[in-house]
């Protein structure tokens, strides 16, 4: 395997420099003498709780609901409505609770899996720093009391026709909601509804509507038939919508089989996920994607013979434009080019003529009326035309967060301040509810009655699976009682809509309706449109600034919505592995040339704003561009929240809401300890040469061409050692569990990471405990950068227990904490352990993790519900690792047993698995002869790694293939 | 610390091996061991500074006293062995929870229900067979009968209150595993093991007692051999089941019963 370019996890490891705080551990701050005292009194007070058996009471229902057994879990559809779109999502509760959050396996978007927001909203509901209580300036008041100051307030604007009532409102997909919103406009014909959403996808319309008209419809891409595939800055397989539904398809499509592989190119400032699994990736400033975009539309429009109608575009394009233009040229309608919400709506124009240039606008395209095109528009004129017609009287702000997230050059918490009303209506008493005069806590989407649009236009289901804990109330409720409507219950208003009594039930039961489908009749750019988009591009990219500061949202805590999170907050972002807290993403070069290091602390400008933060170095990042997430440095009172990160909202303004380009940077004093989890796990210089060399040999890729030719040499060791087992082998009996891990398909997305974490109870630490290490997670995404800095490629591994038959962390336990079960997995029996840690030093994938605190030890009673009952949760000083979830595989024995089946591989599914969107991870039985998982388990792709250890690894990866274009150097075929 | 001086002749520095046992603090030992008969206590300087030579005559104290040594040899050797054989058989669930019978809110008998009625035990315990828990059951369980039974018995008043305001009845959890076992009722009544087994003879009981130790030892006593136990799944939540010839017929081993898996792998109850 040395063929492989150098393969490093950070910059620091590149440079064979230590990273800050390896071997750091703090036992000088813990004395042995206070040990041993602590020892002795913890000794002698357990002996004294002791004395007693607790009692137990079981309290059991007085009248048992239909249909609910204890102890037996239910499952519910209903969907998250976040981003622009319904997420489809099936929930399980355990006696009235709800404890873990899936995808929706019917629905054709989710196909069973889930993303990270799905996964951390259930933590969400859980939070103890939800707002609880109606607030009256900041003190907690009755709802009576809110009732009554809503209705004066609004009574008064009616009078007034609504003149004076502006609504900022977070925007959601609800057809309820839309229903309500038209009789507001109706009773207040004079009010200013905004839709307020920082990362909104409105650039995206605003080209759509450039070209297609104000009824411009939206493209669902079908990614199944694309042969050449180009992510213009996309967010295809994260933070897009329909993310899920790309995901799946695209691994389904590169799937080596007897079709050829399509290939993706990605042209982008930073790295995305998208980004991470392209063939080919073109690391450009937008301004540089202004231009290249008008290169490829050039190209194309006069490969196809279509006029521009302008004389711009007629610069030659760089050799690799050229070639995406000439491979898109070469796939016709199988031709695709996509691009992300952040790029100007003359982009997204662009791509529009393109693709009906190609003719897969027609093919990989279908097309649906956009159920938010008239709403999002000229929300900024609308605003500033209401505000000069008089002074605003009334603010309601539902949901959302203006006076934190607003644009700089709006000043929203200027006018939520001095309105004479100000009502929010928030799941937090955040930001804006300080401003406000009164806050009334809004109902979590799992405890509220609602409905939602899918991205393809399917109608989804929100159902409450609990009560609201803290008596919330949703939108819709608030505004059903704000026009004085009879029937004020969110239950009542969705039925209402719906009007389809006799399909309710099934409704609910599979938690959404297919959209109709639609003709494909595909809308023709106006050549007005394109000329105008032809235009802009010209002059963008004629008028870059050297420097392009650019804002994105984040990847994690999304706009900052998600900020008190902390299984989102702790969750290493998929590329920096930063976890609690952004940073400003500098490029290389940059950073060479202005000497600065990661860490560094730098002031940026924008406008009037400056923002104090500190440097990340990313490889691969865009010449000449600095980014910083959106979504931190909140000021919000909570657990997790509370200034962690910093605030790059002053630096954005309406007008250019992704880009800032008359931004500059500053060095100022000070260095700042990242909490990154990119280098953990090193345990000396030593450690680290051997991790760095063995790193080479952990993904195993070739191209598909070469993998068609030799498969054999794929995945197979260059020198493979004899190997002599010291101990017996192993003993199975019985099924043999196992599981693959498929890096072709794999696009670091880390929905598996927080699904293990919410299925198995494992903890969070905080920035501090990160910083030494001490993360808790089961599940790990590896992030290997290999190759130049300014341009390598990424490599997803997902790490977790490789259930080692022949397992190094068994033989070294004193204590037989940790054994081998007869089916081969490797059991950590929490009681048995006293904590030595010699099995994680043993362990040659690191993916031990030790309880050095008791994290759980002070959780509230509304907390310790969102526990996963069938999993221990672990104490101070016990080992825990992955337990290839040993829960479901018994539970599902038990069903079989009960049902008298057999138990079979296709009847277990790891929280993992089911999250993957990707479908990377399956898990199967190897006992079965001839099964299909067997078959890949043992297949041409699979190997084991660190093979060298003779293992016998019961997880193995599956190698990752490449699609370059046969013109570019075969690199890794003759390397 | 003292000297012994016997006859003029030092004979022991430190503690004295005989009569009495001592605690050095020399004005204390000064001053007691004067009182004593037969002895002679020098003090080189002032009273209670020490250390003091003491002359001590055979019979300070009585002789018999020398022997209280060997007595406390005993204990000290003893001690280990009584420590472990209290914690082994006094901490053992087999003295600490068998015979556990709390005193239950109502005084429900399952003599009267179970045995002299003969309700099966699913009738209340509806999910033994397909949930983790047996569950108690709701009130209106209780009320299907007790709403034309027993209307003005006192000991009910609990349960009506409960089933006309919908607050649960406050049971004693009687058989109570630790939170890291995970047991499974259904498992085990679709392996064919009977209720008996583990709850003892319920239908005589008045009030329920615990009679098994349900300690991991005597789990594992069970899932190493568990054909002893196990009877046809019919028969599961009959109280009086004896085996019958052809039922024993069917011989031991997991092999003879193959619906029934009863690992000892740790993480079959442990997660």
């Amino acid at each position: 395997m040395d063929s492989y370019p150098d393969t490093w996890r950070s910059l620091e490891d590149l440079e064979g420099t230590m990273p800050e705080g390896v071997g750091d551990d703090d036992p000088a701050t813990f004395p042995r003498r206070r040990f041993l005292a602590l020892l002795a009194a913890s000794a002698a007070f357990t002996g004294l709780a002791g004395c007693r058996w607790p009692e137990q009471k079981i309290a059991p229902y007085a009248h048992r609901p239909q249909g609910t057994e204890p102890g037996v879990p239910r499952h519910f559809a209903t969907s998250m409505d976040f981003a622009g779109a319904a997420r489809p999502l099936l929930v399980t509760c355990l006696d009235g609770r709800p404890i873990k959050i899936e995808g929706n396996p019917g629905h054709p978007a989710a196909r069973g899996a889930s993303d990270i927001f799905a996964q951390a909203s259930l933590l969400e509901l859980y939070e103890p720093d939800r707002s609880r209580e109606p607030r009256h300036r900041g003190a907690p008041a009755a709802w009576e009391d809110f009732d009554a100051f809503v209705a004066e307030a609004l009574a008064a604007r009616s009078r007034d026709v609504g003149r004076g009532l502006v609504v900022l409102a977070e925007p959601n997909t609800s057809p309820t909601t839309a229903r309500l919103r038209a009789l507001f406009a109706r009773r207040f014909p004079r009010a200013t509804w905004i839709d307020w959403d920082p990362a909104s996808r409105e650039a995206e319309r605003a080209g759509a509507r450039m070209v297609f008209g104000p009824k411009a419809p939206r493209a669902l891409y079908d990614l199944a038939r694309v042969r050449v595939l180009v992510s213009i800055e996309s967010d295809l397989f994260s933070g897009h919508p329909d993310a899920l539904r790309h995901t799946r398809d695209w691994a389904d499509a590169r799937e080596p089989g007897p079709n050829a592989p399509p290939r993706l190119y990605a042209l982008e400032s930073a790295y995305s996920l998208t980004g991470t699994m392209a063939d080919e990736r073109l690391p450009l400033r937008p301004a540089e994607v202004e231009a290249a975009m008008l290169a490829l539309l050039a190209r194309i429009a006069a490969a196809r013979g279509i006029s521009l109608a302008t004389e711009a575009g007629t610069a030659t394009p760089s050799h690799e434009i050229e070639r995406i233009a000439r491979d898109l040229l070469d796939a016709g309608p199988q031709g695709l080019v996509v691009a992300g919400p952040t790029m100007p709506p003359a982009v997204h124009a662009a791509i529009a003529a393109i693709n009906h240039a190609l003719g897969s606008d027609a093919t990989c395209c279908r097309w649906i009326a956009d159920p938010q095109a008239a709403e999002t528009a000229n929300a900024w004129e609308r605003l500033d035309a209401a505000r000069a017609a008089g002074p605003v009287e009334c603010v309601l702000v539902l949901g959302g967060n203006p006076a934190y997230d607003g644009p700089a050059d709006r000043d929203l918490a200027g006018m939520i301040r001095s309105a004479r009303a100000s009502i929010r209506l928030g799941l937090h008493h955040d930001e804006t509810s300080e401003l406000c005069q009164w806050h009334a806590p809004r109902a979590h989407f799992l405890e509220s009655w609602g409905d939602a649009t899918g991205w393809d236009g399917s109608r989804c289901a929100v159902q409450p699976m609990i009560a609201p804990l803290y008596e919330g109330r949703t939108v819709d409720e608030f505004l059903a009682r704000v026009l004085g409507l009879e029937k004020t219950s969110g239950h009542e208003l969705v039925q209402e809509t719906w009007g389809r009594p006799e399909e309710w039930t099934e409704w609910l039961r599979t938690g959404f309706v297919a959209a109709p489908d639609a003709p494909r009749s595909v809308p023709a750019p106006d050549p007005a449109g394109m000329a105008e988009a032809v235009g802009l591009l010209a002059r963008a990219s004629a008028g870059a600034s050297a420097l392009e500061l650019l804002f994105r949202p984040d990847g994690k805590v999304h706009d900052g919505r998600f900020g008190n999170n902390p299984w989102l907050q702790e969750l290493p972002d998929p590329l920096t592995k930063l976890t609690w807290g952004n940073a400003a993403f500098v490029d290389p070069t940059t950073a060479a040339r202005e000497k600065l290091r990661t860490g560094d602390m730098i002031e940026l400008a924008a406008g009037r704003g400056r923002v104090t933060l500190p440097v990340y170095i990313a490889p691969g990042q865009a010449e000449g561009t600095v980014i910083v997430p959106l979504g931190y440095g909140r000021t919000m009172p909570g657990a997790a929240v509370k200034d962690i990160g910093w605030n790059a909202y002053p630096l954005r303004t309406s007008a250019a809401p992704w880009r800032a380009n008359s931004a500059t940077m500053r060095r100022v004093g000070g260095r700042y300890r990242f909490a990154c989890t990119a280098d953990h796990f090193l345990i000396d210089e030593l450690g680290r040469k051997e991790a760095q060399r063995r790193g080479k040999t952990l993904v195993r890729e070739a191209t598909y061409a070469r993998f068609a030719a030799e498969p054999a040499s794929v995945a197979a060791p260059k020198h493979a050692p004899k190997q002599v087992a010291l101990w017996k082998p192993f003993e199975h009996d019985g099924h043999r569990w196992a599981m693959t891990i498929d890096l072709n398909r794999c696009n670091g997305c880390a929905a598996c990471v927080l699904a293990c974490q919410a299925e198995n109870n494992v903890p969070i630490v905080g920035p501090d405990q990160v910083r030494r290490g001490r993360e808790m997670h089961w599940l790990r995404i590896d992030r290997l950068y290999r190759g130049d800095v300014a341009n390598p490629k990424v490599r997803h591994q997902p790490m977790t227990c490789l259930h080692c038959e022949n397992a190094p962390c068994e033989q070294v336990c004193p204590v037989a904490a940790t054994v081998h079960s007869r089916e081969g997995v490797n059991e950590m029996v929490y009681n048995r352990c006293i904590g030595t840690r010699y099995c994680s030093n043993n362990c040659p994938v690191k993916v031990r993790r030790f309880n050095y605190y008791d994290y759980y030890g002070r959780l509230d009673e509304i907390e310790k519900m969102r526990m996963n009952p069938e999993v221990s949760v672990r104490a101070r000083g016990v080992m825990e690792k992955c337990s290839l979830c040993i829960q479901r595989i018994q539970q599902a024995r038990i069903a079989a047993r009960r049902e008298g089946r057999t138990l079979a591989g296709a009847d277990i599914l790891p929280a993992c698995a089911q999250a993957c969107p990707a479908r990377a991870i399956q898990f199967g039985d190897l006992s079965i002869e001839g099964d299909d998982f067997v078959r890949r388990f043992t297949g041409p792709r699979a190997y084991e790694i660190l093979e060298e250890l003779n293992l016998k690894a019961r997880v193995r990866y599956l190698a990752r293939l490449e699609n370059p274009h046969p013109d570019t150097t075969r690199e890794a075929d003759t390397r | 610390m003292v000297e012994v001086v016997e006859r003029g002749r030092s004979v022991l520095k430190g503690f004295l091996d005989v009569n009495v046992v001592l605690s050095c603090t020399p004005g204390f030992f000064c001053a007691r061991l004067s009182t004593l008969r037969r002895c002679e206590v020098r003090h080189p300087g002032p009273t209670g500074t020490g250390p003091c030579e003491l002359s001590v005559d055979h019979g300070c104290l009585s002789k018999w006293t020398n022997r209280i040594k060997y007595g406390a040899a005993v204990v000290l050797l003893g001690a280990p062995v009584y420590l472990v054989a209290l914690v082994w058989y006094g901490g053992s669930p087999m003295t600490l929870d068998v015979g556990y019978a709390p005193i239950q809110p109502v005084p429900f008998s399952h003599e009267v229900h179970a045995g002299q009625l003969g309700l099966d035990c699913r009738y209340c315990h509806s999910s033994v067979e397909r949930s983790a828990h047996a569950g108690i059951p709701p009130t209106s369980t209780c009320m299907n009968c007790h709403a034309s039974i027993g209307t003005t018995v006192e000991t009910l008043d609990l349960v009506r209150t409960s089933f006309a305001e919908g607050t649960p009845i406050p049971w004693i959890k009687v058989h109570d595993l630790p939170d890291y076992a995970y047991f499974d009722h259904s498992a085990h009544v679709a392996a064919g093991v009977g209720c008996a087994s583990c709850h003892g003879r319920v239908d005589q009981m008045g009030v329920v007692t615990q009679v098994q130790p349900l300690s991991m030892g005597w789990c594992l006593d069970c899932h190493r051999d568990p054909t002893p136990h196990l009877r046809p799944p019919e028969a599961v939540t009959r109280m009086d089941w004896v085996p019958t010839d052809g039922w024993m017929s069917l011989g031991s081993g997991q092999a003879s019963h193959p619906g029934v898996f009863a690992s000892t792998d740790c993480s079959t109850c442990h997660r």
